[in-house]
């Protein structure tokens, strides 16, 4: 027992420190940091004037209101931003490896999966606290009540469904980030990988959209886990069973993808190359 | 039992072969040759708790290489090592808390936090005591000159000021075992000494065990109880600072410039000639201690119209090219342009 409080009081302490990592990283271009919220702010803008364009000409077309598809541009929008999800883990990966200041990184008494992901997490957190709050805030000023969660407890799950999708959209990553010490190039591997991500996890076109194939492939794979999910549930649309059964999608991948994260690494660190002397 | 043991460590990199010209290159695209590139070729050598060694080679001598594999970071290809009584590999987290690395080249911190921000969390990873990481730190500052670089980001550090940083984060943890591959290189003078004396004083107030890799032979005078010599991966002698600098190095360098062409009149007693570039410069060996540089130095001044003199000691390279060649490299004959 008293071993199992030792543990989380570690934990808290490291997720602490990876949280004042991540606001020094957010803060550490003065630049950088006002262009990250202005970046928010236009895909914001732009996410709502689509949605709302596309609503009126074929309102028919959209299995939810107006001002839900609104919600879920918005919502959408930020939290894609938070993650920055296009330089996750795999380029953080990719980078130390292609440096060869990956050594540091393994010198470290922590196993290599966790502390990437404490890195992250604090770095994300760093950023919803430092853009995604003040960026949500400025549209629940500009939009209204249009941006809030269709009630509580829809809210609660899916900030849940959020944290689950953060674990998958990290060991997806890893798992990219992985095939970089095998090939030690990148750039192929990650547009394909965006490519997917963009199309199947619903953060740009929801998954109500796609010709029944395409829907049929994107309810199988993970990646709708990562924003269609969490969302759908934000704006009301999946509730009851059918959500149950999304959430339970979500953990059984999370699981899948646990899994498969610790095995290749296992394989991979024995291959590992560090570049350079 | 020593506290680092190798027994036939070896590590083989396979690289892919390019082919040479347009059309090969394409080709090689789609079926890849490789060829692998034996770096470490079973290595064996015990360290013993406290011993600071000199672990040195010439350049891909596959030193760094063995560095990594002793740190957990690389995976042995053969042969077994034990750092503290742990499995590098299977036990590389529980080691991780033992050992203190650093490459000089390449820093093991994050780029963009200020120093004490990555101090406090390498504090939090290692889970340092409040009281002793105090105490630690304080240490540390005051040896390596920190405190006027602990609010900036590493990314704004020269090499000198970074290599510090990186030589107290190594630190912080009080490890048992460190492992310093080329430390001072691109070091000025100064910087240099210090971290030598940061060395010398750390051992002696921690009893941590040192392995070392340089190219700076004063380093290894300095510090070393005791050398390593590989080339192309394999061990070619281990012994004693003097033991090595007797049997390989014995000689000091002297290099004059006269003033005027003096060809074939030059005699030098107790020295030997390496280089004549022509009839104003000449360089001699002379053999280590005794006063023969001094003898050397002031004969050549009362008897030559010297312009210019300068006194060296052989590079690390001098020496493993010594020992490969297994010249003896005792000076003989009287040196004579
Ligand atoms: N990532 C790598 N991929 C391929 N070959 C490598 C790699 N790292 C090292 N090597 C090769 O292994 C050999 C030993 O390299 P290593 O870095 O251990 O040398 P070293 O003794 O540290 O040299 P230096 O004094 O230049 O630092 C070299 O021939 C080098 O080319
Ligand atoms: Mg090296």
């Amino acid at each position: 027992m008293s071993s199992a409080t030792a543990t989380v009081g570690r934990q808290v302490t490291l997720m602490r420190a990876f949280l004042r990592y991540g606001i020094e990283q957010q803060t550490a271009y003065r630049a950088a940091y006002w262009a990250h919220l202005w970046n928010t702010a236009v895909k914001v803008f732009a996410f709502v004037v689509v949605w709302r364009t596309l609503y009126a000409v074929a309102p028919d077309q959209f299995p939810v209101s107006r001002s839900q598809m609104v919600a879920y541009g918005v919502v959408a929008a930020i939290t894609s931003e938070v993650l920055d999800w296009w330089k996750g883990p795999h380029y953080y990966i990719a980078y130390r490896v292609q440096l060869g200041t990956i050594t540091g990184d393994l010198l470290r008494p922590i196993s290599f999966p966790f502390q990437l992901f404490a890195i992250w997490t604090g770095e994300s957190a760093a950023a919803l606290l430092l853009v995604g709050v003040p960026a949500f805030g400025g549209a629940a000023v500009v939009l209204g009540g249009a941006v809030a969660p269709a009630g509580v407890l829809a809210g609660l799950l899916a900030v849940l469904s959020f944290v689950v999708s953060f674990a998958m959209l990290f060991c997806c990553s890893f798992l990219v980030g992985l095939v970089v010490l095998k090939t030690l190039n990148l750039l192929g591997v990650m547009h394909l990988y965006h490519g997917v991500l963009t199309l199947l996890s619903g953060f740009w076109i929801p998954l109500w959209f796609f010709p029944a194939p395409l829907r049929l492939l994107a309810d199988v794979l993970p990646f709708r886990g990562i924003f269609f999910t969490p969302l759908s549930i934000y704006v009301g649309e999946l509730t009851g069973t059918r959500l149950e059964l999304a959430l339970l999608h979500q953990v059984v991948w999370l699981g899948l993808l646990i899994l498969a994260v610790r095995w290749a690494w296992a394989v991979m660190r024995r291959r590992l190359v560090v570049q350079g002397g | 039992m020593a506290l680092i043991e190798v027994r036939e460590l070896s590590k083989a990199f396979r690289v892919r072969r390019p082919g040479s010209g347009a059309r090969a290159k394409v080709a090689r695209m789609f079926h890849p040759a490789y060829e692998t590139r034996q770096a470490v070729d079973g290595v064996s050598f015990d360290i013993d708790g406290g011993e600071i060694v000199g672990y040195l080679g010439a350049n891909g001598a596959g030193k760094s290489t063995t560095v990594k594999c002793l740190a957990g970071i690389l995976v042995p290809d053969g042969g077994t090592v034990r750092v503290a009584g742990l499995d590098p590999v299977r036990e590389r987290i529980r080691l991780a808390r033992r050992i203190g690395v650093v490459f000089g080249q390449k820093t093991a911190l994050w780029w963009d936090l200020p120093v004490a921000e990555t101090f406090t969390l390498l504090r939090a990873i290692y889970e340092v005591p409040p009281d002793r990481y105090r105490t630690t730190l304080d240490t540390l500052t005051e040896l390596l000159g920190l405190a006027d670089l602990l609010h900036i980001p590493v990314r704004q550090l020269s090499l000198g000021q970074r290599v510090r940083a990186d030589l107290a984060a190594a630190f912080l943890h009080g490890p048992d075992v460190l492992f310093l591959d080329e430390p001072t290189i691109g070091l000025d003078a100064m910087v240099k000494s210090n971290v030598r004396r940061f060395i010398k004083d750390i051992r002696t107030a921690s009893g941590v065990t040192v392995l070392l890799t340089t190219h700076d032979l004063a380093d290894l005078e300095q510090l070393c109880d005791r050398l390593v010599i590989i080339d192309r991966g394999r061990v070619l002698f281990a012994g004693s600072v003097e033991e090595t600098l007797h049997r390989f190095a014995p000689y000091v360098r002297v290099m004059v410039e006269f003033a005027e062409d003096i060809a074939g009149s030059v005699r030098v007693p107790q020295a030997r000639a390496t280089a004549t570039a022509d009839g104003r410069h000449l360089t001699l060996e002379v053999p280590r201690g005794d006063g023969a540089a001094a003898a050397v130095t002031s004969y050549l001044l009362d008897r030559f119209p010297v312009r210019d003199l300068r006194l060296t000691d052989p590079s690390i390279e001098d020496v493993v090219r010594v020992l490969y060649e297994g010249a003896s490299g005792a000076p003989d004959e009287p040196a004579h342009v």
